[in-house]
C-alpha cells in the first residue's frame, strides 16, 4: 500500500512536468505572460513620462506668465506639433546642402516670427531662451507620442517583441526625457549649459574685445594672442542660440582673402561611458554637431584655401551637455583653452588664426 | 516506510527552499528598484566672479540674472571692473544617477 502511494506521487509529478514542458515548448503561453509583463511595465513608464510632460507644461506656463505673456497656454499649444522639417530628397544629392540650409533658414525664420508675434515686449535673449524652452517641451511631447504609438501598435498586434524592445529601451528613454525636463531650468534662468563649452572658451580667449557682426546671431572678435592675430567666432550671447558658424567662417575666410594659417573648431563632444567628463581631445576636422550645412561650410572654406582644420573637443554626457554646466566641464574648458593657446603659439608669428566656439551660447555673452 | 518518508521529505524540502529563494529574489529586486527611484538632491549653482586684472576671484551663490561676461561691480583689490567668469554646478554626490 505504501509503495502504491509513492508511485502515484511520482506518476503525478512526471505528468505535471510533462504538461509544463508541453506548455512551455508548444504553446504561446510564455510569450503571452511576457507580453502582459512587459506591457504593464511599459504602461507604468509611460505614465511616468506623462507626469514629466505635464510637469514641463506647468513650469513652462508659469515661466511664460512671469514674462508677462497673457496667453501662455495658447503660445504652447500653437507651437507643439508644428514646425517640423521634412528632409530634402537625398537620392538626387545635387544641391542638397543648399536645399537643406534653405529649409532650416525658413524654419528658423518662422519660429522667430512666431516668437515675436506671441511673445512681444521681451528682450532678445529672453525671447531666444523662451523659444528653446518651447522646443524642449515640443520634443518631450513628440517622444511621448511616438512611444505611445509603438505601445498601442504592439498591443494591437500582440507583438511581444516590439513591447519587449520598448520595455528594454524605456530606462534610457526616461533618462533622456528627464534630462530634457531638467534642462528647462537652465534656459529659464539663462545660465550656461555644457554645450556652451565652445562659446565660453571663446569668451575667455577674447577677454573684453568688441564683437563684430558676421552672420545671423553670430559675431567675431579680433584679438592678438602671442603676437598672432586671432579671429574668434561665436554665437551672439547671452540668449540661447547656436548662430550660423559655418556661414560665418565662410564669410570670414573670404573677407581675409584666404590668408588664414589655421582654423580651430572647439565643441562639446559626447563622451563614451568609460571616459571622464571634461576630458579634452584634439584631432582634425570640423568639430560641430550640426546636421550638415554649418559643418560643410567650415570644411569647404578650409578646403578651398588649403587651410589646416583642427578640432578640440571637451567630453561630456548628453545630460551634462544640455543641463547647467558642471564644474568638471568648466575645468575641461580651461584645459581646452590651454590646448588652443598651444596650437596658436605653434603657428608662425604674424599669421592669422580663426577659432570657432561651437555650441549654444546661453548665458555666455 | 522510512524510505518513503525520506523521499517525501526531500521533495517538500526542495519546494520550501525554492519558495524561500524566490521570495528573497523578489524582495531584493523590489528593494533595488526602490533605492534607484530615490531622487538625488539638486546640485548647487555657483557663480564665479573675477577681476579683469586677474588679481581677484571668488565664488558666490548664483543669483538671478547672472550670465558670463556680466559686470557685477568693482574689484576690492584694484578697483577695476569685476565680471562674472563662470556659472556652474557643484555637487558632492559623485556619479549620481537620474531616477528611472
Ligand atoms: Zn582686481
Amino acid at each position: 500500500m505504501d509503495g502504491g502511494t509513492s508511485s502515484d506521487t511520482w506518476y503525478l509529478l512526471l505528468l505535471a512536468m510533462f504538461m509544463i514542458s508541453f506548455m512551455l515548448n508548444f504553446t504561446d503561453i510564455p510569450q503571452r505572460i511576457q507580453l502582459w509583463r512587459f506591457s504593464s511595465y511599459v504602461r507604468r513608464r509611460l505614465i511616468q513620462i506623462d507626469e514629466v510632460e505635464s510637469d514641463v507644461r506647468r513650469r513652462l506656463i508659469s515661466y511664460l506668465s512671469k514674462l508677462n505673456i497673457s496667453t501662455p497656454k495658447e503660445v504652447i499649444d500653437n507651437f507643439m506639433n508644428n514646425y517640423f522639417l521634412i528632409e530634402p530628397v537625398n537620392i538626387e544629392p545635387v544641391d542638397i546642402i543648399k536645399r537643406l540650409s534653405h529649409l532650416i533658414n525658413v524654419r528658423d525664420t518662422n519660429i522667430k516670427m512666431y516668437a515675436e508675434k506671441y511673445m512681444p515686449g521681451l528682450q532678445k535673449s529672453e525671447r531666444y531662451n523662451a523659444t528653446v524652452a518651447l522646443e524642449i517641451a515640443s520634443a518631450i511631447n513628440t517622444v511621448n507620442k511616438i512611444l505611445k504609438h509603438y505601445f498601442k501598435l504592439g498591443l494591437k498586434n500582440n507583438n511581444w517583441i516590439l513591447l519587449m524592445q520598448l520595455a528594454l529601451e524605456m530606462p534610457n528613454i526616461i533618462r533622456i526625457v528627464n534630462s530634457y525636463s531638467k534642462a528647462l531650468d537652465a534656459f529659464f534662468s539663462g545660465v550656461p549649459i555644457g554645450d556652451g563649452a565652445g562659446p565660453l572658451l571663446v569668451r575667455y580667449l577674447v577677454g573684453r574685445a568688441e564683437p563684430k557682426y558676421l552672420a545671423e546671431d553670430t559675431v567675431y572678435y579680433e584679438v592678438v594672442v602671442d603676437g598672432r592675430k586671432v579671429y574668434a567666432v561665436k554665437a551672439e550671447g547671452p540668449g540661447a542660440t547656436v548662430g550660423k558658424p559655418g556661414e560665418a567662417v565662410e564669410k570670414l575666410v573670404e573677407m581675409l582673402g584666404g590668408s588664414v594659417a589655421r582654423i580651430i573648431t572647439v565643441d562639446a563632444a559626447l563622451k563614451l561611458e568609460i571616459e571622464d567628463t571634461g576630458e579634452v581631445a584634439e584631432g582634425v576636422g570640423a568639430a560641430i554637431g550640426d546636421i550638415g550645412p554649418e559643418k560643410i561650410g567650415i570644411e569647404r572654406a578650409a578646403t578651398k584655401y588649403g587651410i589646416p582644420l583642427d578640432a578640440v573637443v571637451i567630453k561630456m554626457s548628453l545630460e551634462e551637455a544640455i543641463n547647467v554646466m558642471t564644474k568638471d566641464v568648466y575645468e575641461g574648458v580651461l584645459k581646452a583653452l590651454e590646448r588652443v593657446r598651444r596650437i596658436i603659439s605653434n603657428i608662425c608669428e604674424g599669421g592669422s588664426i580663426i577659432v570657432i566656439g561651437v555650441g549654444n551660447t546661453v548665458g555666455v555673452l | 516506510m522510512i524510505q518513503l518518508r525520506n523521499a517525501l521529505d526531500i521533495f517538500t524540502l526542495l519546494m520550501i527552499v525554492t519558495t524561500i529563494l524566490l521570495l528573497i529574489y523578489t524582495i531584493t529586486v523590489m528593494l533595488m528598484q526602490r533605492s534607484k527611484n530615490k531622487v538625488t538632491a539638486t546640485p548647487k549653482v555657483v557663480t564665479k566672479v573675477g577681476c579683469m586684472q586677474n588679481d581677484y576671484s571668488a565664488e558666490r551663490e548664483y543669483s538671478k540674472g547672472d550670465y558670463v561676461g556680466l559686470e557685477v561691480g568693482k574689484c576690492p583689490k584694484c578697483g577695476n571692473s569685476l565680471f562674472v567668469e563662470a556659472i556652474y554646478t557643484v555637487s558632492n554626490v559623485k556619479g549620481k544617477e537620474i531616477a528611472s
